[in-house]
């Protein structure tokens, strides 16, 4: 897997918006939670050893000793931070009215947070190619991290399933999965987020939606085109809206239940909603069950 | 068979329809195609008269697209040159006829009559006549081309040189006015007859090929009519050159004056005594004597000229034959002339126009049904 390093002025450009925009959501999010709402695996335990002198005393496992009669002190692996990847959906149908713009910008709110904590973050998009930036912790990072983010657009032959494939892969230590995407692809994309619950990654997927397609307000009739596979379909709105607008809500439905019967957080943000309050609530939320 | 143009800059108007195509394409902006994430939640609305408001559009563009090009190609002119087409070019003639004379004219427009084009030029100079003719054969559609020289083809009339100018593709004849070179003419003549001065009219015929004379009458005139004055010394020998130069007979018109030959050195105050009033004629005294009378018939045919009046000698058949040639093939490179061939075109177009004002008013007929449905889901 590759990123590009080659950074044109209008992806420069976009990663100073970015940056500007993040920064200032990352301030509002930070002051508002305290506490971090992501949570590495500090110190995991590994075995029991024999007492010796010196020891701390709080590592010292009393209950084994009133069971046992015998001292043994608690070893711990060596503490592990967040590793965060964030698997963002760069597919075509992503390109429809700030659609992409907002998952971009959740991607780079919510790493931003993950890499000022000291954790680590990378993100993961499949086109043609696979952009890739590794999980890291630190300042210099971020910039990575935002370049590469800055520069993900939407297009043809993209495919969440495949990029959620080969994060299931790529991710082998125990972390934290974000997945920002539409879901079209529900059936292959819940596959894989499943999955990678399964081999005991923390899981968040953010579902993005642009309001006009839960409402269908988009004025009146028209040939309608797919983004992705480019079929047309002549739709009067008026008329098809009651159906599309239940087929939809039915839709969200399914996948939301689907997903927190697995244990995996889901939260969905639309276009035009302030960004900030939305973010703060789920995060806020996430904290209080973790 | 291939296909030529009169007008080929008229095809860049094949340009315009890039016209109709944008219309349609802005039409198709405002009946809007909406980019949309997903179609899985959505279900086609039963309007069949989008459907069909599509095939409408699709056809009236390709009908418009042909409207246009078709007016484009019919304003380029379009020729097929079929082979019958281009041997037929050989079996007509563009003609020039060149007249020579009013003869010429008047044989023209019998000449022109069964040519496919044709013109007649007359100039003072034949060579002239003969280029406008060329210039203008040049300019003529494909056809076979030919110079017809037409009037009294008198010799010196036309020469090789003016006919050196002729290209050579281009066919030569000759037509001679039939009956114009039979011409008479009385001129008077003064004469001595018998020692006394007399007036004779004299009819002179000519033929195509002889001139006869014939002497009316003699009326005699004063005999004072010519006189001549010299000096002393030559006076006999004017007299005498007169006397001779009478007897042979010269062309005269004035008979009511008076004329006196006045020989270098006469005396004056003689010249007014013997012909107070007359005409008079000065000339050196010719040397040597025996000249004398040629000099004073010459002094008095320049003051009297004789009418100018040619013989009409006529070139000869030969001659003519010599220099006539057949019309040669038609240029390669001739302008075209419309052949017709565009009025399909212009048919064909005024059937699409009717087609498209057809389309159109069924296509409003649509939309109106289109709107109707819209109201009612809405």
């Amino acid at each position: 897997m590759s990123r590009s390093h080659v950074v044109t002025s209008s992806e420069l450009q976009s990663l100073r918006d970015l940056e500007l925009m993040t920064k200032a959501t990352v301030e509002g999010l930070r002051q508002g939670l305290h506490r971090s709402p992501f949570h590495g695996y500090s110190a995991e335990f590994a075995q029991y050893r024999p007492y010796r002198p010196g020891d701390d005393l709080k590592y010292v496992d009393w209950k084994a000793f009133a069971r046992t009669d015998r001292i043994y002190t608690r070893q711990f692996r060596e503490t592990t931070n967040l590793s965060a990847l964030f698997v963002t959906d760069v597919s075509k149908s992503m390109d429809f009215r700030g659609k992409f713009e907002l998952a971009r910008t959740v991607t780079a709110i919510l790493g931003t947070l993950v890499l000022d904590q000291g954790d680590a973050a990378g993100v993961l998009a499949v086109d043609e190619r696979a952009h890739y930036v590794p999980p890291r912790s630190g300042h210099h990072h971020l910039r990575v991290f935002l370049a590469e983010v800055a520069a993900l657009q939407p297009r043809s032959h993209a495919s969440i399933g495949e990029a959620l494939r080969r994060a299931a892969a790529i991710v082998k230590r125990r972390g934290l999965v974000l997945v920002i995407s539409d879901l079209y692809e529900d059936k292959a994309a819940l596959t894989e987020i499943k999955r990678i619950k399964q081999m005991g990654h923390d899981v968040i997927v953010i579902h993005t939606l642009a309001r006009e397609e839960l409402t269908l307000d988009v004025g009146g009739a028209a040939e309608f085109v797919d983004l992705e596979s480019g079929r047309t379909l002549m739709v009067e709105p008026s008329a098809a809206r009651e159906s599309y607008v239940a087929a939809v809500r039915s839709w969200l439905t399914t996948v939301e239940q689907q997903l927190r019967r697995e244990g995996i957080d889901y939260l969905r943000l639309m276009t035009g909603d302030p960004l900030e309050p939305a973010l703060r609530r789920f995060l806020v939320g996430r904290r209080g069950r973790t | 068979m291939s296909i030529a143009w009169t007008a080929p800059a008229a095809l860049l108007g094949l340009a315009l329809i890039a016209l109709p195509i944008a219309i349609h394409l802005l039409v198709r902006q405002h009946a809007r195609t909406l980019a949309f994430p997903s179609l899985r939640f959505l279900r086609e609305t039963q309007l069949a008269a989008f459907r069909r408001r599509r095939i409408e559009d699709a056809t009236l563009l390709a009908c418009r697209a042909a409207i246009v090009a078709l007016a484009a190609v019919a304003l380029a002119g379009p020729v097929l040159q079929t082979a019958a087409r281009t041997s037929g070019y050989a079996g007509r003639t563009s003609r020039a006829v060149v007249a020579l004379d009013g003869a010429g004219d008047s044989l023209a427009a019998t000449i022109a009559d069964a040519a496919f084009a044709s013109a007649t030029f007359r100039r003072p100079e034949v060579a002239d006549a003969l280029s406008d003719a060329i210039r203008w054969l040049a300019e003529q559609p494909p056809s076979s081309r030919e110079i017809v020289i037409a009037g009294t083809l008198r010799r010196g009339s036309i020469a090789e040189g003016d006919l050196a100018l002729i290209p050579q593709g281009v066919g030569v004849r000759f037509q001679n006015a039939a009956g114009s070179a039979s011409d008479e003419v009385t001129w008077p003549v003064l004469a001595r007859r018998d020692g006394v001065l007399v007036r004779i009219d004299r009819a002179v015929h000519f033929e195509v090929d002889a001139t006869r004379v014939a002497d009316g009458p003699a009326a005699a005139v004063a005999s004072d009519l010519v006189s001549i004055v010299a000096r002393e010394a030559d006076t006999a020998l004017a007299e005498a050159a007169l006397r001779a130069a009478l007897d042979a007979g010269v062309s005269w018109s004035d008979f009511d004056r008076r004329t006196q030959i006045v020989w270098d050195g006469a005396d004056a105050a003689s010249i007014n005594r013997a012909a107070p009033g007359a005409q008079i004629i000065r000339m050196p005294v010719p040397a040597p004597p025996s000249a004398a009378a040629d000099a004073v018939l010459a002094t008095l045919r320049a003051a009297s000229p004789r009418p100018d009046r040619f013989e009409p000698v006529m070139l000869t058949p030969e001659q003519l034959s010599s220099w006539s040639r057949p019309p040669g093939s038609p240029l390669d490179n001739a302008p075209l002339r419309d052949e017709g061939d565009r009025r399909w075109l212009w048919g064909a177009v005024l059937l699409l126009l009717a087609i498209e004002a057809w389309m159109r008013r069924s296509r409003s007929e649509i939309a109106s049904v289109a709107d109707d449905s819209e109201v009612r889901v809405a």
